[in-house]
């Protein structure tokens, strides 16, 4: 799936995969996307949440490998 | 890359916040306070405010020492802030330039005569100011103030030298309410700062927030609305 932007956090721990994801979105115009790869465990069930109450669109995870993929878009 | 890492790690609480966020952070690092008086209210309100990432202050107050102790309790605190410490002798009368160099100037004196001073300066500069008092047991936040309001109608300021624990209390519970003002004001400034006045009684615990502040008479007033 072609998306405007991506950002692995695989790396990080909470709260700084959602900062992280946060700031890329802010950087990001109206109505574009964005791929987050993600761990599984908190991330994947914390990151789509704390997205979604912030009014940006979530598609459901994909697996990839021993992680995840995720479409955000900007409102 | 590594400074990018340790802003992120230091504010990262506040980045959370959906009224602040990345763009609200950068927004409180680029701005400067301008804060008179080196005392109990000014001391919560300073700390806060370092803490939350204002990243220029100016630190205004005839002893030195208080205003430089201050600066170090607040250098330990945040160290990517920058702050300097003024005399008013330095000043000379020139107290329009040195106010108008801030995004914000918070009078934290509770002294009626500097307030007016300060009030006179911010209006002709077009620099906002919030002002904070306390006498006794009650304390007050006064956003915008009119200076011939201020004239008619001043709000209590602290006329004793008792130092029980009602008064040690009141004015760190103002500084710390200043500070929120202070930083949703610098997050989000009003397109217009009307007057307004928050009042806190300890006696009662009772806090009126944002009372419109001026003097049905005042000319300026008058004219204004």
């Amino acid at each position: 799936m072609n998306t405007d932007a991506f950002i692995d956090i695989t790396a990080d721990n909470c709260p700084m995969t959602f900062v992280r994801v946060k700031l890329k979105l802010e950087e990001m115009s109206s109505g574009q996307t964005l791929t987050v790869r993600l761990n599984g465990g908190e991330p994947i069930k914390n990151v789509p949440i704390s997205l979604q109450d912030e009014n940006y669109t979530v598609s459901k995870p994909r697996a990839d490998g021993n992680c995840f993929l995720l479409t955000v878009k900007k409102p | 890359m590594e400074k990018q890492t340790s802003w992120m790690d230091r504010y990262s609480r506040q980045i959370l916040l959906p009224e602040i966020g990345g763009i609200g952070q950068k927004k409180l690092g680029k701005s400067s306070v301008g804060l008179v008086g080196a005392n109990s209210i000014s001391q919560p309100f300073f700390l806060y405010g370092v803490g939350a990432g204002v990243g220029k202050w100016g630190l205004l107050d005839p002893s030195l020492s208080s205003a430089n102790n201050l600066a170090f309790q607040a250098k330990s605190r945040n160290p990517n802030i920058e702050v300097r410490v003024y005399s008013p002798k330095n000043l000379k009368e020139d107290i329009e330039s040195w106010v108008k160099q801030w995004s914000i100037v918070i009078d934290a004196s509770n002294n009626h005569v500097i307030q007016q001073k300060l009030t006179s300066a911010c209006q002709l500069t077009r620099t906002p100011i919030i002002s904070a008092g306390c006498d006794g047991s009650t304390g007050w936040i006064l956003q915008a103030p009119c200076p011939f309001c201020l004239t008619s109608t001043p709000p209590l300021h602290s006329t004793k030298n008792q130092k029980n624990w009602v008064e040690n209390m009141v004015p760190g519970l103002i500084g710390s309410i200043l500070a929120q003002h202070a930083i949703l004001f610098l997050l989000k400034p009003p397109k217009i700062a009307s007057p307004q006045l928050t009042n806190f009684t300890a006696d009662t615990y009772t806090l009126l927030n944002k009372i419109p502040y001026k003097d049905p008479n005042c000319p300026t007033c008058h004219i204004t609305s």
